[in-house]
């Protein structure tokens, strides 16, 4: 069973003239392709926590025990969800107050000391950073008396303290831990029972807006204050910042993806890899000067491979850098240039059951109104799967609606994944249904449009470059299921120069029309050969659309027709006219 | 060109049918070059279609999973993402029988957990057994005691929709050692697993060797932790009188009460530690507290017999079943933050549930306060609090098809 972790946004309406501005995490238990509100549970985030209107960066780690997802960019606080689910703040505070020491009237220890307080979660196994060290007592045979014990915390996870002690000069180790309640702890543990010490200070990671896994450690990117730098947590511990960090050369840092052991960072002007753990054996190189990332949640790790969304492209890296838009190169680079808002807030996401990747949604300049999605036919990407070619084939999802993130659910015991997709409108939908042909009531119905290339015939069997070809029959491979009166499918012919590309509204109004073109719309249903009688001109273009191509059922296997010399001459005389 | 026979106007045919003369599938977008010069099976627009061999075929649309249609409802849904606990974490229920299977013979395992599917169902059936089961975790993995044999249980994932009970029975277990006497309580401390035996010993289990740690006046039946430094263990023999307290090194000593006598329930239920001190009940009606000094009642609920503690939410709960002769039965749960205050009926089960006559075990788990209640003459059920509100209205589970099985306790792990 999946739990989805959603966040709710942003407004909570008028509620006793208080006008609220809130966020909701709620988990859902699975069920099949239904959701209802009995199923979902808030996950209450913790005090003093809100939410924002972005699209949360998690990250999933787990050791041992611990099973966490670890959440920032939506929140005021980095946050985490632990293996209670329990929504927590990412990073314990340390105690406010100083510690005291004094001897106690007891024996067992001697030795200068110095004592610390740190919070803990004892649920959840979690402690926070040191106080402020104790007064300094040196005992002769006598027992601590250690004074003002928190008694709480502002953090509601935490339930317990520690009392650490740094015995003539060494590193602090845990001499006892209590519930909250006393504020006076008297103890005699002999040095060599001491737990375990703490050596890394630390403090709570830094807000940002993305973070990945890498090398054992969350790293935290898009920081208000530092935009340049990627924070490293320490090693093991998610949730602690030592004050490691690597940067851009002053560009913002705008996301990351791991790859092989090594992690890449970029900004809209470079990409950057880091390889190494520790401070000591960490590198950072630039990896590529002059190409930079697209946002952050673009990249998707598929087969050992990542798709990255570069500034001038989709790449497919596997270790090498392979161009995936060369055949729409252009149409990136431009529609990136016009909405690239659009273009680093959107999400890439790879649908293993189709096997597709899709990135979106983005505005494009071709399909006005409409939000649209990149999508990659993962079959010939990856062809040890399903072909035997390497290939790239790209497609467009368009519709009116703005989808806001997508997530491919699993049950934790096995089962086939499957896409759902949160919408700015609040509803939770499940992707790849044929069976609704309206694509749940969305104005653009999932209209089918498919523009095959020009075809521009050979003159050398009649015809010439000027008079073209006369195109007298065309016909349509279309197969769709059920009545034919019930196919709404419809396959616009125009002919006329190579620049005559047929206008359908709405999607073509940016193109100009050749003026001697002619058209001819077919109605639908129909597979027969379409008699285009008798136009002429040199290219032949064809547009076929269907508004409900999915509840139809419908497959399209290609076009062909018979065309003669252009004997008809465009704007000119009629066959047999004297003229 | 025109052939020598050939009558009409010359022409030829052209053809763009995928998979025939020559032509390969159909390929992707090619928007790079003019609109001529795309090699034919390529296109100029692809708008919600999908790949099928040698067909264009449709992308499915969209199907709203939730009710809700506004971004303020209850179920809106904007950003979901999916997180799958990588370790399991369940609610495990001890009983009489097997649901669904016997009412008394032998013992059963069962666990709860929202990861799988049934949520609530059968691990194991040990259907001989005679001597009752204690269970704990230790080093992460459960383990059980059935009769007189120490076994490792290793958890199943199973499919969804698949009871843990049909694909492996009692299979999935190891044994490990032979007790000499039976045992009423297992509990992981220090490093160590420590088996409270009914013939007056505690033993250790270290994953390898078997061994008498103290030889006791009465048979130890609970413990629980304490400040992390102490194990500290109760008897429910009356003539006992005292609780235990195991120091980390391995020193015991004892603590006995100023006045009256403490008894302890059987179990993992009954003793915990809160507030940074330790809370025990006894099938009676008492609450005892031991805060590091004293011994002593803290706590009477006048009819009851309380038979569970747990902390949850930094508060500790107590369940208790209410019997005052006049009224029917009712099984409650009682609060209090820090010992001073209480409120005993912090939560009527009964009203919720009809029937509800004892709560035999109460444990935080998933942000829930967790009750094994026993129902009256139906399937025992285990009852969740809406998060921390652990006064408002319990998700209610049950074993489908089972039958009145008592529970003996409640284990998180």
């Amino acid at each position: 069973m999946p739990n989805i972790l959603t966040v709710q946004l942003p407004l909570l309406g008028l509620l006793g003239g208080v006008v609220g501005c809130t966020g909701v995490l709620r988990r859902y238990r699975h069920g099949v392709h239904t959701f209802p509100v009995g199923d979902l549970r808030q996950i209450k985030v913790p005090t003093g926590t809100g939410l924002v209107l972005r699209r949360p960066s998690w990250q999933t780690y787990n050791s041992l025990q611990r099973s966490r997802i670890y959440g920032v960019g939506a929140f005021s606080h980095n946050i985490l969800v632990d293996e209670n689910l329990r929504c927590l703040r990412q990073g314990i505070p340390a105690p406010t107050v100083v510690p005291t020491l004094a001897a106690g009237a007891g024996t067992g220890i001697t030795g200068a000391c110095i004592i610390y307080y740190r919070f803990k979660d004892t649920i959840g196994q979690r402690v926070g950073p040191l106080s402020a060290p104790s007064n300094t007592v040196t005992l002769a045979n006598q027992d601590r008396v250690a004074g003002n014990v928190p008694t709480s915390c502002l953090d509601p996870s935490v339930d317990a303290v520690q009392m650490l002690v740094s015995m003539a000069g060494a590193a602090p180790r845990v001499a006892w831990e209590r519930q909250f309640g006393p504020s006076s702890v008297t103890d005699n543990v002999a040095t060599g029972d001491l737990g375990e010490a703490a050596i890394d200070t630390f403090r709570e990671m830094p807000l940002g807006l993305w973070n990945v896994i890498y090398g054992d450690a969350q790293w935290i990117g898009g920081n208000e204050q530092f935009p340049e730098r990627v924070f490293r947590s320490n090693l093991g511990e998610p949730e602690q910042f030592g004050g490691l960090f690597v940067q851009t050369d002053g560009e913002r840092a705008v996301g990351a993806f791991t790859h092989n052991d090594q992690l890449y960072f970029g900004s809209p002007k470079s990409i950057y890899r880091v390889t190494g753990f520790e401070g000591s054996d960490l590198t950072r190189e630039v990896e590529k000067p002059d190409i930079g990332l697209v946002g952050h949640f673009g990249h998707v790790a598929v087969h050992r491979r990542v798709i990255v969304v570069t500034t001038v492209g989709f790449q497919l890296f596997d270790g090498s850098w392979h161009q995936l838009t060369d055949d729409r190169q252009s149409e990136f680079v431009r529609e990136y240039k016009a909405f690239r808002a659009d273009y680093e807030a959107a999400q890439g996401y790879y649908d293993p059951i189709r096997n597709v990747y899709v990135f979106g949604p983005v505005r494009h300049t071709e399909y006005p109104f409409l939000w649209t999605k990149w999508v990659l036919d993962g079959a010939r990407l990856f062809p040890e799967l399903e072909s035997s070619d390497f290939g790239k084939a790209w497609a467009t999802d368009a519709r009116f609606r703005e989808d806001a993130t997508s997530a491919v659910l699993t049950l934790p015991s096995g089962g086939e994944p499957y896409v759902v997709t949160g919408g700015k409108d609040g509803s939770l939908r499940e992707e790849g249904y044929a069976e609704d042909s309206t694509d749940d009531g969305d104005g653009h119905d999932k209209t089918w449009v498919i523009e095959p290339p020009t075809l521009k015939p050979s003159m050398t069997d009649g015809g010439n470059d000027s008079d073209g070809a006369i195109f007298h029959k065309a016909w349509n491979h279309m197969q769709c299921a059920g009545s034919p009166d019930d196919h709404e499918w419809t396959a616009s012919f125009r002919v006329g120069t190579e620049n005559a590309r047929v206008k359908a509204e709405p999607d073509f109004e940016d193109v100009t029309l050749a003026d001697d073109s002619e058209v001819q719309d077919e109605e639908p249903s129909s597979n027969e050969p379409h008699v285009l009688e008798g136009c002429a001109g040199e290219a032949l273009n064809m547009v076929i659309t269907e508004p409900h191509a999915s509840a139809n059922l419908c497959r399209w296997r290609g076009y062909g027709g018979v065309y003669g010399p252009g004997i008809k001459r465009r704007g000119g005389p009629e066959p047999g006219d004297p003229g | 060109m025109k052939r020598p026979n050939q009558r009409g106007p010359q022409t030829s045919t052209y053809s763009r049918r995928y998979g025939s003369d020559e032509m390969p599938a159909p390929g992707g977008v090619n928007t790079e070059v003019h609109p001529a010069a795309i090699p034919p099976w390529q296109f100029r627009q692809l708008v919600n279609v999908d790949w099928d061999g040698m067909d264009i075929v449709p992308r499915g649309g969209q199907l709203k999973a939730n009710t809700g249609g506004d971004i303020i409802d209850n179920d809106a849904w904007v950003h979901p993402v999916s997180f799958i606990n990588a370790s399991p974490l369940r609610a495990w229920i001890l009983g009489d029988g097997c649901p669904g299977e016997s009412l008394g013979s032998g013992f059963y395992l069962g666990h709860f957990d929202p990861e799988q599917d049934p949520a609530i169902q059968r691990s194991v059936w040990y259907d001989t057994a005679v001597q009752g089961i204690a269970m704990a975790s230790y080093g992460g993995v459960p383990h059980v005691v059935v009769d007189l044999e120490l076994r490792k249980i290793s958890q199943l994932q199973v499919p969804w929709g698949t009871e843990t009970i049909a694909l492996a029975g009692s299979a999935h277990d190891t044994p490990l050692v032979t007790l000499p006497a039976k045992c009423n309580c297992m509990i992981e401390a220090f490093g160590l697993l420590f088996l409270l035996l009914n013939n007056n010993t505690i033993y250790t289990w270290d994953g390898i060797t078997l061994r008498l740690e103290s030889t006791e006046t009465h048979p130890p039946v609970a413990a629980c932790l304490w400040r992390d430094e102490y194990l500290v263990i109760g008897f429910s023999d009356p003539a006992a009188n005292k609780l235990r307290l195991r120091r980390y090194e391995g020193t015991y000593s004892t603590v006995t009460p100023g006045a009256g006598t403490i008894v302890v329930r059987a179990g993992r239920n009954s003793m915990v530690a809160h507030a940074d001190e330790v809370w025990t009940v006894g099938d009676n009606t008492d609450i005892w507290n031991y805060d590091g000094t004293t011994l002593a009642v803290a706590r009477t609920v006048a009819s009851a017999t309380i038979q569970t503690l747990a902390r949850a939410f930094n508060a500790l709960y107590y369940g208790y079943t209410l019997d005052n002769s006049s009224d029917p039965v009712t099984a409650w749960i009682g609060k209090t933050v820090n010992g001073s205050a209480w409120s005993d009926s912090h939560k009527n089960l009964t009203a919720q549930l009809a029937g509800a006559s004892a709560v035999r075990g109460l444990a935080y788990f998933k942000e829930s306060l967790a009750a094994a209640v026993l129902v009256t003459s139906q399937t025992t059920r285990l009852m969740l609090s809406p998060g921390e509100d652990t006064d408002l209205t319990y998700e209610v589970q049950s074993q489908a098809g089972a039958l009145s099985n008592d529970v003996r306790y409640l284990v998180v792990m």
